[in-house]
């Protein structure tokens, strides 16, 4: 009786570290030891003990034999990886969720910035690994019905090594020095010393730092500092970013903050469905059809880009610093045509 | 003159960058430091600060050193 317990005992133990092993094999790729402490934390200590390496070695060929999972060892990184679950299938997702998958991968395609340098792809390749055979070849050949509309700007413009430093540096809560090339300077490159923030992806498929300026080389009357500025990561110059020993504080210093306020014509306003592009939005619908928004903006240029999309149908009442914004994007959108 | 060595200029980054922050614990607080009164505290503080993980851990630090330094320990 005792043995017959012992041996299942035994058994279902086997069971669950090898669950466990695949589980961690799942994270990436590991060397032995690391395999084999992950495993024996999730099991805590029950996983691994006596002949440690032997026992390895059965779990990973009865994977192999058991249910066909291909699990290799890199020579070079000393370290095993799982590149295929065969028969392990640890997933299976309703037909809903099946087609959510398909629009994440229709909308976030390889090699485009955004799903390469926010880890989406790997997340996808992943969860599809884990599905049976049989559901990740009708997943294949799903045809994605719905899709987000972002232009997807190539991955290779942007260096990994560039979007790991700064990531280090947001995470690490460290300011960061780097060479910008300016749009507005001839191509010349601007030093740069920030407080960096976090990394947004726009829908036009650029990516950006948001950051607070600290300091510019040569200096910027135009840019007062500090001030929260979005700069394009693939306008940063490779191989110039530091990550400098000043350690910033947990809470962002506030911004000057605008009053904003811009009419909008009938044209655009007259189904009153206008968009709250801002924080605080306060929208008045006109018996004319015309609306009038009120919100807080910390970024001036930021609001531009966005006011400009209306076009004509805009109107920017204050603040006077982005009417003079306006102004002079008009006047010179003016001498683009007159002197054609 | 200006001291712009390496060490003078992080420094004065540290400062820069925890000045507000220690303005309004003062201002919230009522110590009435001036800017050199301030500056000692964060210098003081800064090793501390380094590895305050939150704005409220940040601010109990600033704080206990401010106690300190009413102390005059260093």
């Amino acid at each position: 009786m005792t043995n017959r317990g012992g041996t299942k005992r035994s058994s279902w133990l086997i069971f669950r570290r090898r669950l466990a092993l695949v589980r961690t094999l799942l994270r990436g790729p590991l060397p032995r030891e690391g395999l084999i402490e992950a495993v024996n934390q999730d099991m805590q200590g029950q996983g691994y003990v006596g002949d440690v390496a032997s026992a390895l070695k059965h779990d990973l060929d009865a994977l192999k034999d058991e249910y066909g999972c291909r699990v290799v060892y890199q020579r070079a990184s000393k370290r095993y990886a799982l590149e295929h679950m065969g028969d392990l299938a640890l997933l299976d997702l309703p037909d809903t969720s099946l087609e959510a998958l398909a629009f994440l991968e229709a909308s976030f395609p390889e090699g485009a910035a955004l799903p390469e340098h926010a880890s989406i792809r790997d997340l996808l390749d992943r969860v599809l690994l884990l599905l049976p055979a049989a559901r990740r070849e009708q997943q294949r050949g799903r045809r994605a019905i719905l899709s987000l509309q972002i232009s997807d700007s190539p991955a290779s413009r942007i260096e990994p090594t560039l979007v790991a430093t700064v990531k280090r540096a947001i995470v690490q809560r460290q300011e960061l020095s780097f060479a910008y090339r300016s749009p507005r300077a001839d191509g010349a490159t601007i030093q740069h010393r920030v407080a960096p923030y976090e990394i947004v992806f726009r829908p036009e498929g650029h990516v950006y730092l948001d950051a607070t300026l600290l300091e510019v080389t040569p200096r910027d009357p135009a840019a007062p500092i500090p001030s929260p500025i979005h700069y394009r990561l693939d306008r940063m110059v490779p191989g110039s970013l530091v990550l400098l020993p000043t350690v910033l504080p947990p809470l962002r210093p506030q911004p000057a903050a605008y009053v904003l306020r811009y009419r909008l014509a009938p044209d655009v306003a007259r189904r009153r469905d206008v968009a709250p592009h801002f924080p605080n939005s306060e929208i008045i619908y006109h018996d004319d059809g015309s609306a009038t928004v009120t919100a807080i903006t910390t970024n001036l240029w930021q609001a531009r880009q966005t006011l400009l999309r209306y076009g004509s149908a805009c109107t920017v009442l204050e603040p006077a610093e982005l009417v003079e914004l306006f102004r002079s994007a008009i006047r010179k959108m003016t001498a683009n045509y007159e002197s054609g | 003159m200006n001291d712009t060595s390496p060490g003078a200029m992080a420094q004065l980054r540290l400062v820069e960058s925890w000045l507000p922050l220690a303005q309004a614990e003062c201002a919230r607080y009522g110590w009435g430091y001036d800017s050199l009164r301030l500056e000692q505290l964060i210098l003081l503080a800064a090793p501390s600060l380094r590895h305050a993980p939150t704005l409220l851990a940040a601010r109990a630090l600033l704080w206990h050193y401010q106690q300190r330094m009413e102390r005059g320990e260093r």
